[in-house]
């Protein structure tokens, strides 16, 4: 089941995120994280949605934040919380067949 | 870093993908060629640049770009959509340690005020409005963005020399059409130009000019005019060609 969300970070960017959900397993596929906020290094984008393959939606913030802390990666204008709660909107988008 | 001699290049319109293409070559090559560089340029065809972590189709009409002549490509910086037509870009290319702090937030704000310095020059009182843009009498006037690879800094950023609004969300999607009319208003109250704040045209060769002043005096160095080299210039077509120009860049995300 896919979803899709938009969501403004206060303060922040603009994320819209894609999500390949399985609702029954309650498990991520794939996910795209785009929007207009900065990653340094940008390629670590690529990771987190690689590290989020088969993980909750539950366990999306942590599974970020790890990501951040492991490879060094700093946000500006979107942080793990904020990804983490357009993940959900998505998988929440998508359980309405939106 | 060689003391105090930098080099600026002062380009003229070159299209989207050897725009982007010549900033990622100077960045890529500048620690063998060790020559921290000022490029001063524009865009012809006028051009839209999405942010690296944009989806091309979600951003952009691309349909109404071929229709309207208009060049698409993605940067390898962040950051939002820019509709590129009456503006300066600036790209700065440092090492990444020992000119800018370590620190990206205040190494913005240093870059930028190289701008805010340039743009002061034209007689406009502009300041640095964290994360990444400029404004004037609250309105935005330039946005800035920057990576960091291999060791290198690389910024690019535009100064508004004039805005067309409607054109530029001709080009761009929003997310309800149904809003399109209030989100011009919102960018016409949000975002300004040098023509409208000067309230006469400025040439791009005087902008050219006030932003190499600006960015000479804010990193004390001297701005000695020059080209790209041998390697840059093979480089920025290679990867003109087999990178920017490309599908698998361009529809990355």
């Amino acid at each position: 089941m896919q979803g899709k969300s938009v969501f403004k970070v206060p303060q922040g960017k603009l994320l819209k995120v894609f999500l390949d959900f399985e609702p029954a397993a309650n498990r991520i596929i794939s996910v795209k994280i785009t929007g207009d906020f900065f990653l340094h290094p940008e390629n670590g984008i690529e990771l987190v949605e690689k590290n989020l393959k088969g993980k909750s939606i539950e366990e999306a913030e942590s599974v970020i934040a790890l990501a951040v802390k492991e490879n060094d990666l700093q946000f500006f204008g979107a942080d793990p919380a904020s990804i983490a709660l357009a993940i959900k909107m998505a998988s929440e988008n998508a359980k309405g067949g939106e | 870093m060689s003391g105090k001699k930098w080099r600026v290049i002062l380009d003229n319109e070159n299209t989207a993908f050897h725009n982007m293409a010549t900033d990622e070559a100077i960045m890529r090559l500048l620690p063998e060629n060790k020559i921290p560089t000022v490029r001063l340029y524009a865009w012809k065809p006028a051009a839209v640049s999405i942010g690296y972590f944009q989806s091309l189709p979600e951003e952009v009409d691309v349909s109404q770009c071929e229709k309207q002549g208009v060049g698409v490509v993605r940067r390898v910086t962040g950051g939002g959509a820019v509709f590129h037509e009456h503006e300066l870009t600036y790209s700065i290319a440092l090492p990444e340690k020992g000119v800018v702090p370590q620190n990206i937030l205040e190494s913005y704000a240093k870059i930028c005020n190289a701008v805010v310095l340039g743009l002061a020059g034209l007689g406009l009182n502009c300041r640095f409005v964290p994360l990444n843009d400029i404004a004037v009498n609250g309105k935005k006037i330039s946005g800035n963005a920057q990576t960091r690879r291999n060791g290198v800094i690389l910024q690019h950023g535009t100064v508004l020399l004039k805005v067309d609004v409607e054109k530029m969300f001709s080009l761009l999607k929003v997310p309800n059409e149904k809003l399109k009319g209030k989100l011009i208003e919102d960018v016409k109250q949000r975002v300004t130009s040098v023509e409208k704040e000067l309230g006469k045209n400025v040439s791009f060769a005087e902008c050219q000019k006030a932003m190499q002043k600006g960015f000479a005096e804010n990193f004390g160095v001297e701005l000695e005019e020059g080209g790209l080299l041998e390697n840059e210039m093979a480089l920025a077509e290679k990867i003109a060609k087999e990178k920017f120009s490309g599908k698998d860049w361009n529809y990355k995300r």
